[in-house]
């Protein structure tokens, strides 16, 4: 690919790291605490995490910080982190089933055992820039939490039965197939083939960079309903 | 596409508004001020003017906070407060020639007239995690800025005193050399296209595509110009010249309308790549070019629309990427999410008619079955 | 007053607040009679730009900015700054109509600019050198 080495270049290189971190700090803010971009950029570290496929919130919280907000930049640094630790164990397989639900909806029916529970979400608010962000005081917080977790009651958390199972008991859904164990492939430790199997789709989906999943998956939601419908 | 809009759950909306406020701050850190995210978090404040296709770091940085850091909530918030301010006008238009530039480099040629200039880049760096920012506080990075440029930070001189130049292009040069494709004897459009304002047509005018792809969602440019490179509609790109720096925002005087006055600098990535040969009419082979710029240090994006700009120019669609339909119509991000996110609000009426006609369809099924039998 | 008056309509945009204030509120004592006709308010402009393969303009996107409009008889000053900025929208709206009219302490302003105009050209300077400092010399290897 006649690719090219900088030689003699040292100089720039290392001034040109130190220009990204003159960008970074020239606005003499007071320094992000990893804390900070942890808790309060719980969204982009999500992000991160999942693109980077390594879940560490401190570190991608630190690594946030680092690149600037750049979340593809962040996945890279995340990932070259995962690539230099040993891997000693892996997980017993996990059951959704026993999430600790903090948001689940169903679009297909109103009435769900468990019940529709709405969580931290936005989809129901108008997209309106909010000011008073820009004067967050600490002890407006402070007040905000009091209120907040006053009154709660402690109720046991109820069962989430899946619909998907629901659906399926009344014969309404394809079957899985009767003999699920193809092997379980890993990504990172072997070449992707084709026809995928599975498990490999489905890890490297699970990586995937939000974005370019958004716009294929649009091409896929747009052409689907236009076909519907049609048939409708 | 019939989804009923919610009733009656307003007591439940509310509790989830304050819930998303709660885990943004249940740790207790110091609140987030905007300006350490406007500072500090350039690029996603960058990424988001463009996608939001507002060029307003402070709200980005306000609706970055908002968003707890989702870029793409943050530009569909920068979008909707767009949407609610007045259009003044129209900016003379720029010309990247006179960018101040912070960055600029060229992968087809190692000699450019003004000289390869890295900037602020992490191109060259090992991506490793740079555990002491944990620790970073103003002290170190005062201490830091002292060091790095003194004289910026007390107004003096550097030593250098170098007014910053203006750098030719390469395309330019290449052009002057008769290697370029030639220009298309400078048919201007007559009015140019704004898809804010008129919904795209097909085959869509150069100023549309390249607006649409100036707002585009950065992810969305990445994996379609992706495919591209590696194959399905590979217009084999150099990059010819990559720039960052910032370019005069100048507009007519409202009132002297001969004046022009310079309203501020606003901070972009150009990209333009140099793709294979053609030959025109006169059976001379000639390089091909893409095009892109967006707002702010974003150049993945510029590169990712340069690609995109000259896949589509094939003219064929026989890949995803020279197909300007699927591309202009996939790559915006809040339309892309918008879509997306409605999946999630209820279906319940047109599920449950879908839901009858499959019971019904599998009844009849189960008949014929047992009637063959 | 044209030549010098584009001159600085190119530098006011970088002009320090605090002088820019200065320089305003010591128009607005002299020149009691300027009175605001559009106040401070925030909208967009569209930028333009001209792309290099067929040299065709397009709409590259909005930018934030603050715009105001004052007035002296039948004289206008308009003032248009970047972000929600009312302060500097007014205080640019107040220069550009003295500068046109040429009335008020004139001299005192331009000489302000002017030493403005230098203090931006060192701050280019500056910051181009840091960035010169990472000039490179690519090498192939052979």
């Amino acid at each position: 690919m006649g690719c090219v080495a900088v030689r003699g270049g040292l100089k720039a290189i290392e001034n040109a790291e130190r220009l990204v971190r003159y960008f970074r700090v020239k606005g003499d803010s007071w320094s992000l605490e990893v804390k900070q971009i942890r808790e309060q950029f719980r969204l982009a570290v999500d992000q991160v995490m999942a693109e980077g496929s390594l879940y560490a919130p401190l570190y991608a919280a630190a690594a946030l910080k680092q690149a600037e907000g750049d979340t593809i930049e962040v996945s890279f640094i995340l990932r070259a982190l995962r690539s230099s630790l040993p891997r000693n164990h892996y997980a017993v397989v996990a059951d959704t089933r026993e999430m600790e639900i903090i948001r689940r909806i169903s679009a297909t029916f109103k009435d769900i055992p468990g019940g529709q529970i709405l969580g931290p979400t936005r989809d129901y608010t108008q997209r309106l820039l909010d000011f008073s962000l820009m004067e967050e005081g600490s002890s407006e917080i402070q007040k905000f939490k009091d209120e907040f977790l006053t009154g709660l009651g402690d109720d046991d958390s109820p069962d989430f039965p899946k619909i998907v199972e629901m659906l399926r008991r009344e014969g309404l859904l394809e079957e899985p197939p009767p003999k699920p164990d193809e092997p379980l492939v890993d990504i990172t430790r072997e070449a992707l083939k084709f026809l995928a199997p599975r498990s490999a789709r489905l890890q490297v989906l699970a990586r995937g960079e939000t974005g370019g999943m958004l716009a294929i998956a649009y091409s896929v939601d747009f052409l689907s309903s236009r076909i519907r419908n049609a048939i409708i | 596409m019939g989804y009923v809009p919610i009733k009656g759950g307003q007591a439940a909306i509310e509790a989830a508004e304050k819930l998303v406020r709660y885990f943004r701050l249940r740790g207790g850190s110091a609140p987030l001020e905007i300006k350490q995210i406007q500072d500090q978090m350039r690029l996603a404040v960058d990424r988001v003017m463009g996608e939001g296709s507002l060029y307003a770091p402070f709200h980005a940085a306000l609706a970055l906070k908002q968003a707890e850091g989702d870029t793409i909530e943050a530009s569909f918030l920068l979008r909707a407060y767009r949407s609610t301010l007045p259009r003044i006008g129209y900016s003379v238009v720029v010309d990247t020639r006179d960018m101040t530039v912070i960055r600029r480099i060229s992968a087809a040629f190692k000699d450019i007239p003004g000289g390869q200039i890295l900037g602020p880049t992490r191109d060259y760096s090992l991506r490793l995690l740079d555990f002491q920012l944990a620790d970073e506080s103003l002290t170190h990075i005062r201490e830091f800025l002292s060091k790095f440029a003194p004289g910026m930070m007390r107004g003096e001189k550097i030593g250098t005193e170098e007014v910053p130049p203006s750098f030719p292009k390469v395309v330019d040069m290449l052009r002057a050399e008769g290697l370029l494709e030639t220009l298309t004897a400078g048919e201007e459009a007559e009015e140019i296209i704004d898809i804010t304002r008129q919904p795209i047509t097909f085959p869509a005018p150069r100023a549309a595509r390249l607006q649409a792809m100036a707002r585009g969602e950065t992810g969305g440019l990445m994996a379609l110009a992706y495919s591209s490179m590696r194959g399905y509609g590979n217009v084999h790109p150099t990059l010819g010249e990559l720039r960052v720096g910032y370019v005069p925002l100048r507009v007519y005087h409202k009132t002297r309308s001969d004046e022009v006055v310079t309203v501020g600098r606003v901070l972009v990535t150009e990209a333009e790549v140099i793709a294979r040969m053609d030959a025109e009419e006169d059976n001379i082979p000639r390089f091909t070019l893409g095009y892109g710029l967006c707002f702010g240090h974003n150049e993945i994006k510029a590169i990712s629309m340069a690609v995109l700009d000259r896949a589509m120019r094939t003219g064929s669609k026989e890949a995803p990427a020279e197909d300007e339909e699927f591309i202009l119509y996939h790559i915006d991000g809040i339309e892309a999410s918008g879509f997306t996110a409605h999946w999630k609000l209820p279906h319940y009426v047109t599920f449950q008619s879908v839901l009858d006609r499959l019971r019904r369809a599998q009844q009849v099924a189960r008949r014929e079955g047992e009637g063959t039998q | 007053m044209s030549e010098k008056g584009e001159r600085f309509r190119t530098i006011l945009h970088r002009v320090d607040k605090g002088i820019l204030g200065q320089l305003a509120r010591s128009v607005l004592a002299a020149v009691p009679e300027i009175r605001v006709i559009k106040p401070p308010q925030v909208g967009l402009v569209m930028i333009r730009a001209r792309e290099t393969v067929e040299n065709q303009p397009f709409n590259l996107g909005e930018v934030l900015v603050t715009e105001c409009t004052v007035a002296l008889g039948e004289a206008t000053g308009w003032g248009c700054c970047l972000g929600d900025d009312p302060d500097r929208a007014y205080h640019l709206a107040v220069l550009d109509l003295v500068l046109h009219l040429g009335v008020g302490p004139v001299e005192r302003i331009e000489a302000a600019l002017l030493a403005e105009e230098e203090r931006i050209l060192q701050e280019d300077v500056s910051e181009f050198a840091s960035i010169a400092r990472s000039q490179v010399q690519f090498d192939v290897l052979g």
